[in-house]
């Protein structure tokens, strides 16, 4: 089975504006405006998603003559992945903080 | 914010319509976003976006269109190949409308065959693959009956070509409805029309502008001292670039009509047979 692949930065700005608050349905244009994403990226992006089963969706009610809105919200799943990417993010942070001193460099080169 | 019919409406609904059948909720997601979105400019630069996310991402095959861009984008550098080498050419008069012309018809096929991607890659593979075998056949007999005719072979020279291209355009149609019904055969049909034709022009536009228009033959040399051309070889490449743009209309015309044929008998014979 292929491996998936590693989701974009962009990919997780927008699991991370869902994380932010996991419960709320969000609608996908102000999702775009929170992460500064156009249209051609968001909806790739949220069909990706979606499909990776990492965000869920829904309908909103039709309201004043306008067709109902489309509503996303983050799956455990996809607050998993979020939590992930942190953690990494975070070790990443910490060696590069460590090989700033010396102590920290003596420790990573005896790692190796 | 209402839901009037200015034009990013018509492009959402455009877009809408790019999208296959069971990516039904993530057209109705566009359409149900717009008229929350505020600003004129705003508004088109996210219909321009969903018409951007209908045509390219996400594809399951995205070979199919990078094929088809592919062939366009190889199609347009060859233009540019011929006005930079032929510096008469762009000076030329009507050269600049031409130019203009072709890549409005080169993007209207990038569109087209884009969208006729999106429209197969959830079905079966086999429509897919005749219609891009087949529109390579279709190119390959056209650009064959072009060499004999220009090297002066004899009448018959040129006949098995004639006879292939309707019998492969026939059969793009056939098998194409056979293996995925006729929706389908029938968008096999025209994918293989835009890729004769990007394909058709791409090899006369190269041999042309690689060549220099030769051979040169006693019309051509005629109509040359009264053409007002630099030279003959700009007045040639300049008259073969009109027979190329030709066939950039024709052979995808031709072929949509015939394979529409082939598509149309095959579909009620198979109709018929299950009656």
């Amino acid at each position: 089975m292929p491996r998936p692949r590693a989701l974009s930065q962009q990919a997780l700005a927008v699991l991370g504006a869902l994380a932010a608050d996991a419960g709320r349905w969000r609608h996908g244009y102000d999702l775009a405006a929170e992460v500064g994403l156009k249209s051609g990226s968001l909806y790739p992006l949220l069909i990706r998603l979606a499909e990776r089963g990492l965000l869920e969706s829904g309908w909103d009610e039709a309201r004043g003559g306008k067709p109902p809105r489309h509503l996303y919200r983050i799956t455990a799943a996809g607050t998993e992945q979020v939590a992930a990417a942190r953690s990494a993010t975070t070790r990443r942070q910490a060696v590069i903080n460590a090989g700033r001193t010396p102590l920290g460099r003596a420790r990573l080169g005896g790692a190796r | 914010m209402s839901t009037r019919r200015d034009g990013p409406s018509v492009l959402v609904a455009v877009a809408s319509r790019l999208l296959a059948h069971d990516e039904v909720d993530w057209a109705r997601a566009m359409t149900g976003e717009l008229p929350h979105v505020t600003g004129r400019l705003e508004r088109w630069r996210f219909a321009l976006g969903c018409v951007g996310t209908a045509l390219f991402l996400p594809m399951r095959r995205p070979g199919v269109v990078g094929l088809v861009v592919g062939l366009a984008v190889m199609d347009a550098a060859e233009v540019a190949w011929a006005l930079a080498r032929f510096a008469g050419l762009r000076t030329a008069f009507g050269t600049w409308a031409a130019v203009a012309a072709c890549a409005a018809v080169l993007l209207l096929y990038v569109v087209a065959g884009a969208a006729l991607a999106r429209r197969l890659h959830r079905g079966p593979t086999e429509p897919t693959r005749t219609a891009l075998l087949g529109g390579l056949v279709v190119a390959l007999t056209w650009v064959g009956l072009g060499a004999t005719t220009s090297t002066g072979a004899t009448a018959y020279g040129g006949l098995p070509m004639l006879v292939g291209f309707p019998l492969a355009c026939l059969a793009i149609g056939a098998v194409g409805t056979r293996r995925g019904g006729s929706a389908a055969g029938r968008r096999g049909v025209a994918l293989a029309a835009v890729v004769a034709g990007l394909g058709c022009f791409l090899v006369w536009t190269g041999e042309t502008v690689a060549g220099s228009g030769r051979p040169y033959d006693p019309g051509l040399l005629r109509d040359f001292h009264t053409s007002g051309a630099p030279d003959l070889a700009t007045y040639a490449v300049s008259d073969s670039l009109g027979s190329a743009m030709m066939l950039l209309l024709v052979v995808p015309m031709l072929t949509l009509v015939l394979g529409l044929v082939g598509a149309s008998v095959t579909g009620a014979v198979v109709r018929h047979r299950a009656a």
